[in-house]
């Protein structure tokens, strides 16, 4: 589907759908991969008319702030409550760890001190600009 | 390709993306503790866990490093920087963004130069950028489950990207050591891989020749020791070597290296890329860079490395293994230039800078070694040294004297090396009048030595001045007694 | 001429001892208690810790010490405002059992001028809506007429203090979600500029528009709460460091201001109604010593593209801001075999319908291949937007025009169709995507087709960046000229 030129009807197939809601990590069923692709498909199509704005040369708004980012001295301040209150707002912990359900990925890391057996550590992924 | 080939002609072109921990206090956006080997989710808050909420607030110490980093490596900084959010899912990742920086680094353009067996090696660096670190995942053997732990969540990391330019493992390996002292000396991050605190993923292809178009490219995740960088590289090499040897394509993959295996093995492959859907970070301002603050940070660099060296060899003579051993930590070369400037300014003596050199790697290492301390820490200090090295320079104290006068030094901190020595007994005798009565009573006990020298075996001179020595309790000064032995055995100065 | 008092009254008989701050507490209570079945406007009461603050604030009083500009006052907050060990649903099942583990800035700021904090108001489900029907514990309904939504997504603030239970209640804005519902519930609603009070503690929907806001029976509570609200917040890098303007530094008149309407803020798609209620609006502030320009269509050439501008932006930011809602480190968990499994039952079946419709449509828009025609695009259209209100701003201090293009609609009304309600932000979008400092003060009650009785209607006040002041005083001076806004039937009763 040709999105870049904007020239396309929008129409959002099912395989879109899929695709994205990977991406995002919602599991929707057959009923909703079909609804989404028609509400989606819909929205899209009432905002087609943005396609036709002529922005040759506008610098893209972010946020409408000045460029005034102060940052912070580098001073420790540890969070004031017991280590036990984040790791209580889940059902989900152990031994001060979270427990999540097994990571498959393969990925060889550095041993940290208190870990009981191995332990991997991921690391964020390919970037711009790299090499090549 | 229709003839077989050998993996051996195949040249392997590398580019490697480092991440390195930046020596901060506290994490990248919240001010939690950036310490190692703390108990599991001990050093945590409502920030780097990702509670509702909350806003990230730049640490300005990271940027500051960041910057020094990016100056150390002849990079350009740009008058404005911005964060990215990249978007993905995983259990270390407690936002499910990684704040980090897409199409404005802090820094671009730069390079870095070392020596790899005599010869200058220049590698480009495309970009270096802040980003926050991820949590741990633990696997616990035979549990089907995984434990997170976010204290590294948030830790400040600067990914530096070199260009494809090493062009074999060993340069790829003196790239890193040459990078990672680079940044020890600016003092942007300790580089300590132990505590994954410098980190490597390796992009890989090979060609058929030096000049041909660069291959496929493989990118290899998640190197964390000089060693394993080599052994995956190595490894990669051979399995990309054996592929094409066999007219087979490459495909571009990201792979992961087994160390106990030696292997590299396929992690995912490029349909999987992920899309990361990257957009600037509505949560954070710019931040502004003027070029008056970026200059004034440069001064606070100190000489690098590199430079530092050539100064070493060319100015003051040294080997270049010695150079390269002063080198490897930035107190033990400014200990040595220390020594050589306080001998200056407090004794008006210009130290060989050789023999210096050498004190301080034996003696001073030794000391370090010994108490376990940094050599900026002892108690014998550059110019407690300086004063012990001066009196040896001046024949006051013999070389083995004073290497008994160093352990003094350390263990005596308020008394000065000549003070050491003279209460040890041990400042080198070179009056003549005195050491001639010596010479002449060690001739007159060894007369049949005398007699067969002077029949013909000039060799057992040094036999003579072994005894003289010694009768002198060591204390003599070897050069004014080998010229009046000279004398009194020849008639003559030797 | 005031009827019901107002919050700062109310303050003022606390700090001089008059009232008792406990006895204030508890008949906030009883109206909530008496008419939340009703209009499910809270989603928890915090009845104790009500008291406990009611307590420690008649304390202060008893020990000579001041307890603030809000002593003893009730005020109500958006339950996506956080505040330590309170519920922090944020109108979702991905949040149900949270308790929040740190407190707002906003909240901090309220609890530090002695307000005492009762309960903690519905919303749209992460604010995403306009009619509060998308909270996943239940629609509220409007005070006016229960069978029409308060408006969204802070329909559970506006409701609360249109009916007259607590004076004070704080809402969010990221589109609309302030200046809506009090349009539709005839109370004050006020969008302050983007930055101008921090965001840290407010569940983050679309991180470059969320703003927080007073809803207040009356336009000068407004101001007072914003007072209190406002300022640099170390805590989040997007408020602004300098010094701000108090709002009670502006002149409280109406006379000199150069106010215009936009001929796009009058189009064919406004009720006839509420055109007219803007129309005497525009009078009074003319009568008041207003300069009053109608200015011809065009110069908000690209206002038209507000919508999908915004909801591209919001919704972008928003599948971001709603990755952490994972079930790893707090709330429910729908626990699958694996790992992907987990995260796509958890956020698949504990966020609703519309929650994941934005996820889709943000995710859709920033993918690989659609971010530039998508979100870049309307980032763009968004600067030109921007572009057209500072142009105005050049001759004009303020904009004035409906809130809303209609009164409260029925409940289901537009909720079928999901574009239809987007249009609900129609009128307000704009002035968030330019981070405008904008009001909602009553003008009048219309009638409505099939509603039992009048329907308020809400007129909209808009300034110029970082001239927060100048709106509220604006607002307030409108207030005093126009008189005390109509209350709807049982305002301030238990029943």
């Amino acid at each position: 589907m040709n999105t870049r030129s904007g020239q396309s009807d929008h129409g959002i197939d099912t395989a879109t759908v899929r695709r994205v809601a990977h991406l995002a990590r919602l599991g929707l069923d057959e009923a909703e991969i079909q609804r989404t692709a028609e509400q989606l498909g819909t929205i899209l199509g009432h905002f087609h008319a943005l396609q036709a704005v002529d922005t040759t040369g506008v610098e893209p708004l972010v946020h409408a702030l000045g460029d005034s980012g102060v940052p912070a001295a580098d001073v420790i301040v540890p969070f004031p409550q017991p280590r036990s209150s984040l790791l209580a707002l889940t059902a989900h912990g152990r031994e001060g760890f979270y427990v999540v359900p097994a990571v498959l990925d393969t990925d060889f890391g550095v041993d940290d001190a208190p870990a009981p057996a191995t332990s991997s550590a991921h690391s964020p992924d390919e970037d711009p600009g790299a090499d090549e | 390709m229709s003839a077989p080939v050998t993996s051996t002609r195949w040249h392997p072109v590398i580019g490697l993306e480092v991440h390195v921990q930046l020596a901060t206090a506290s994490k990248l956006f919240c001010r939690c503790e950036a310490r190692f080997g703390a108990p599991p989710n001990s050093l945590v808050c409502p920030v780097c866990t990702g509670q509702p909420g909350t806003l990230p607030v730049l640490n300005a110490e990271a940027l500051r490093l960041g910057i020094l980093a990016g100056l150390a490596l002849q990079c350009r900084i740009d008058p404005v920087t911005k964060f990215d959010r990249k978007n993905y899912f995983y259990p270390d990742l407690p936002k499910g963004y990684q704040i980090s920086q897409f199409d404005q680094p802090l820094c671009r353009d730069g390079s870095l130069e070392f020596e790899l067996d005599g010869e200058r090696r220049r590698v480009s660096i495309v970009r270096a950028h802040l980003e926050e670190d991820s949590g741990k995942i633990i696997h616990p053997e035979g549990m089907d489950l995984s434990l997170v732990d976010l204290n590294r969540a948030g830790t400040p990391l600067l990914e530096i990207v070199s260009g494809p330019d090493l062009r074999s493992t060993a340069e790829a390996s003196a790239y890193l050591q040459a990078l990672r002292r680079t940044l020890r000396y600016a003092g942007a991050s300790e580089c300590d891989m132990e505590k994954g605190g410098f980190r490597c993923d390796a992009n890989i292809s090979l060609r058929a020749a030096p000049d041909a178009p660069f291959g496929t490219r493989t990118e290899i995740k998640n190197l964390n020791s000089f060693r394993f960088v080599a052994a995956a590289l190595q490894a990669e090499i051979e399995r990309q070597g054996a592929l094409l040897d066999r007219g087979e394509r490459i495909v571009q993959n990201t792979m992961a290296f087994d160390p106990a295996s030696g292997r590299t093995a396929i992690m995912r492959s490029k349909e999987d890329a992920h899309d990361y859907r990257y957009f600037p970070e509505p949560d954070l301002p710019r931040f502004l860079l003027p070029a008056e603050r970026v200059a004034s940070l440069g001064k606070e660099l100190p000489e690098l490395p590199d430079a530092r060296r050539l100064r070493f060899l060319d100015a003051l003579g040294l080997s270049p293994r010695e150079a390269e051993a002063l080198l490897a930590e930035r107190v033990l070369a400014d200990y040595f230039e220390s020594v050589l400037a306080a001998a200056n300014a407090g004794h008006g003596t210009r130290l060989s800078p050789e023999s210096t050199a050498g004190w301080v790697l034996t003696e001073v290492l030794r000391l370090s070694n010994e108490r376990r301390l940094p050599v900026n820490e002892l108690a014998t200090t550059p110019s407690r040294l300086a004063g012990l090295l001066v009196l040896v320079q001046n024949s006051e104290l013999s070389v083995q004297a004073a290497r008994h006068v160093v352990t003094a030094l350390e263990d005596q901190p308020g008394v000065g090396a000549l003070q050491l020595a003279q209460s040890l007994d041990l400042v080198q005798v070179s009056d003549s009048d005195t050491l001639a009565a010596v010479v002449a009573e060690v001739l007159a006990r060894e007369s049949d030595m005398v007699a067969r020298y002077r029949s013909g075996k000039t060799g057992l001179f040094n036999a003579l001045l072994g005894s003289v020595m010694k009768a002198s309790g060591g204390k003599a000064n070897p050069n004014t007694v080998r010229d009046l032995l000279a004398r009194m055995l020849d008639g003559s100065a030797a | 001429m005031t009827v019901t008092p107002t919050a700062a009254d109310l303050a003022a008989d606390v700090r001089a001892g008059r009232t008792d701050p406990v006895a204030l507490a508890e008949a906030a209570l009883t109206r909530l208690r008496g008419r939340n079945p009703a209009l499910h406007a809270y989603l928890d009461e915090d009845g104790e810790y009500a008291l406990e603050r009611a307590r420690h604030v008649a304390g202060l009083v008893r020990e000579g010490r001041d307890p603030g500009r809000l002593a003893g006052v009730p005020v109500s907050i958006k339950d996506n405002i956080a505040v330590t060990g309170r519920t922090l649903t944020a109108g979702s099942r991905i949040l149900s059992g949270y308790r929040a583990p740190y407190t707002s800035h906003a909240a901090e700021r309220l609890l530090a001028e002695g307000a005492v904090l009762v309960g903690r108001t519905n919303l749209d489900e992460f604010a995403m809506g306009a009619s509060t029907e998308n909270s996943a514990y239940g629609a509220t309904h409007n005070p006016w007429d229960l069978a029409r939504v308060p408006g969204g997504s802070s329909g559970g603030s506006a409701a609360a203090v249109g009916a007259g239970i607590v004076p004070i209640a704080l809402g969010s804005e990221t589109g609309g979600s302030i200046r809506q519902p009090a349009a539709l519930c005839g109370v004050s609603g006020f969008k302050p500029t983007y930055g101008a009070v921090s965001r840290f503690g407010l569940v983050a929907f679309g991180s470059s528009l969320d703003v927080i806001g007073p809803i207040t029976a009356h336009a000068s509570d407004a101001a007072l709460v914003h007072d209190i609200l406002a300022g640099h917040d170390p805590r989040d890098s997007t408020t602004w460091p300098g010094p701000r303007t108090p709002s009670t530094d502006a002149p409280t008149t109406l006379a000199g201001l150069r106010v215009a309407i936009p001929a796009e803020f009058l189009d064919d798609n406004v009720d006839g109604g509420v055109r007219e209620r803007i129309e005497e609006a525009l009078e009074l502030f003319a009568r008041g010593g207003a300069h009053v320009t109608r200015l011809p269509h065009g110069l908000l050439a690209h206002m038209s593209h507000s919508i999908p501008v915004y909801y591209i932006v919001a919704s972008s930011e928003a599948c971001s801001n709603l990755a952490r809602f994972d079930g790893i480190r707090f709330g429910p968990r729908e626990q699958g075999a694996e790992l992907l499994d987990t995260y796509e039952r958890t956020r698949g079946r504990l966020f609703g319908p519309e929650v994941r419709r934005r996820i889709m449509l943000g995710t859709f828009a920033l993918s690989s291949g659609y971010y530039d025609a998508w979100y870049k695009k309307a980032l763009s259209v968004r600067r030109l937007i921007q572009r057209e209100f500072e142009a105005l701003f050049e001759r004009h201090d303020l904009l004035l025009g409906p809130t809303s293009p209609f009164p409260a609609f029925r409940l289901g009304e537009r909720s079928s169709d999901p574009y239809a309600m987007y249009l609900c932000d129609l009128l307000t979008a704009p002035a968030c995507l330019a981070g405008l400092p904008s009001i909602s003060v009553p003008c009048g009650l219309t009638a409505a087709a099939g509603a039992a009785a009048p329907l308020p209607v809400g007129l909209q006040i808009c300034g110029r960046a970082g001239e927060d002041h100048r709106v509220l005083a604006a607002a307030v001076a409108f207030e005093a000229a126009r008189g005390e806004p109509e209350r709807c039937p049982g305002f301030g009763g238990a029943t």
